[in-house]
């Protein structure tokens, strides 16, 4: 009996957390002193819900922060604001249930402060994880494959830069707000991604990222980037159950079961999908939902429209050059049966110094070779894309593609 | 909130800069220094002579050590500083990209350490 209710406070503080403490930080500014306040809240309900469950569980939390807010301002030094913050936490209205959308403006002030320019993003990650998804250090840490005490010292840092830097909760200027907002959703789906990469993603980063999208969504609606980023998490959830064995071994997008893929929510993305490009302003997430899409829509491997693929890279290329996605293109080129064009791509890339210790550039030319029939060639290049690559699954994947091809060599 | 602005630039590039171009530059920061005054914000902020000019002092082992020259050899001086009082961090990088010298150098932007935090 106990162990559950230990497990539901644990859910309703991952689930409210975000909520909470952007409550608590519209009062004091301080993520520390709100940090302190919200655990002494769950810590009551530990002892206070012995006996049973309240009938709204999260509106006790919320009247128990505002209650013990108001225990603190007291306490502190009083002046004329901090009576009349007091006077009007005083009149909130108690008893119903928090709603997802409730302290709406908070949290996306909370959002905006946790990535903040002035955080990189190897901090703003980890900080919107903590703060906004409600993930504790130790699970941080083993979601982002970092040790425990490293991250809790990192999340110290960052926390205390806030404060002493005087990082404000607030929303961006409007002439700002454009590339704050970008920022913002390069931290999302940089966090998405780490849940992507995990086995099971037992942390649910993936779902946390969608659902922190969404409700961004609902303050800041019609952002056709901001949909598209959306559409692209979905799509890529959407194949989590067939990207991995039981074993945790990685399936290429090739091999995957296509049956345990979720098509309900491949068909909620497509429609979100079509109606932001209906706006007609078109951006990178968008671009790479677009591709994700097709992918998606593709009942078997074979009937992928590579060719529009191809066509959608060639655009996302223009908007956001890099070597990487010119790399996408020309195996996106390769897939749709242009080799000359893949390997006029390839050759050029080659020469690029940024890219010639990225493995994929090597399972590129691998997969050319092996479309102009040339094994030798292919199992080379292989060799060398597993000796440069650092993801144990993907090396794995290759290792095994690598044996099958030395095989029909043999034979 | 108190925020030193320190102000690195390459002195080489400044040195190699036209007349023309230091004048306008050195108006733009006299233009600077008065918008700050008027917003009632400047707290204090001084151009430095260039790092020639530099002593370094180390104490160690009670022998005081002498050196010519700045701290370490870096690729951008320290040139100036100017010390405000902002809003927020938001407010104080506002301000850091105000200086001229923001167009071609780096402004580090640091909360000073005020002793009632202790």
């Amino acid at each position: 009996m106990s162990e559950s209710l230990h497990q539901h406070i644990n859910r309703l503080y991952r689930q409210h957390s975000g909520q909470m403490l952007a409550y608590l930080c519209s009062i004091f500014s301080d993520i520390d002193f709100a940090e302190e306040i919200w655990h002494e809240v769950i810590a009551e309900c530990f002892d206070k819900w012995q006996n049973g469950l309240p009938d709204k569980p999260s509106a006790w939390l919320k009247t128990a922060a505002r209650n013990k807010a108001i225990d603190k301002l007291r306490h502190q030094q009083m002046s004329l604001q901090k009576a009349g913050l007091i006077k009007s936490l005083l009149c909130e209205s108690d008893g119903s249930t928090l709603q997802e959308i409730d302290f709406a403006d908070e949290q996306l002030k909370l959002i905006f402060c946790c990535c903040h320019p002035a955080l990189e993003l190897d901090k703003q990650v980890p900080l919107t994880l903590n703060i906004i998804c409600g993930l504790k250090t130790h699970e941080i840490a083993a979601a982002l494959l970092v040790n425990v005490k490293s991250l809790e010292q990192r999340l110290t840092r960052t926390k205390n830069k806030i404060k002493q830097a005087g990082i404000p909760f607030s929303i961006p200027e409007p002439k700002e707000l454009p590339q704050r907002l970008n920022g913002v959703l390069k931290t999302i789906y940089l966090l998405f991604n780490h849940g992507v990469n995990h086995p099971n993603d037992e942390y649910k980063l993936q779902d946390a990222a969608i659902r922190l999208t969404q409700l961004m969504n609902r303050m800041l609606p019609h952002h056709a980037e901001l949909n598209g980023l959306l559409a692209l998490m979905m799509f890529h959830r959407a194949r989590s159950e067939a990207r991995f064995d039981e074993a945790g071994n990685f399936i290429p997008l090739s091999l995957q079961d296509r049956a345990l893929w979720n098509t309900e929510l491949i068909g909620n993305a497509d429609k979100l999908l079509q109606q932001t490009m209906k706006q007609q302003q078109i951006g990178s997430y968008q671009l790479q939902a677009a591709i994700q899409g097709l992918h998606c829509l593709a009942t078997t491997p074979e009937t992928t429209d590579w060719q529009q693929i191809e066509g959608l890279y060639g655009l996302l290329v223009r908007i956001e050059p890099s070597p990487v996605i010119e790399l996408n293109a020309a195996v996106a080129a390769i897939m749709a049966g242009h080799l000359l064009r893949a390997r006029e791509l390839i050759e050029r890339l080659s020469k690029v110094k940024e890219i010639q210790q990225y493995s994929a550039l090597y399972v590129a030319k691998a997969e050319l070779f092996l479309k102009l029939e040339n094994i030798p060639d292919s199992i080379r290049n292989f060799e060398k894309a597993i000796a440069l690559c650092q993801v144990i699954h993907e090396k794995n994947y290759l290792n095994s593609k690598l044996a099958s091809l030395k095989n029909t060599l043999s034979h | 909130m108190q925020y030193l602005m320190l102000i690195y630039d390459e002195e080489k590039a400044w040195d190699n800069f036209s007349e023309q171009y230091q004048g306008e530059v050195l108006d733009k920061y006299h233009q600077l220094g008065e918008y700050l005054q008027g917003e009632g914000i400047l707290l204090g902020g001084e151009r430095l002579q260039p790092t020639d000019t530099a002593t370094s002092v180390r104490v160690r082992n009670g022998e005081t050590l002498i050196s010519d020259g700045p701290f370490a050899e870096t690729k951008e001086q320290l040139g100036g500083f100017y010390m405000v009082e902002c809003r927020d961090l938001d407010h104080a990088n506002e301000v850091a990209a105000k200086i001229p010298s923001a167009e071609f150098g780096t402004i580090e932007v640091r909360p000073i350490w005020l002793m009632q935090d202790m």
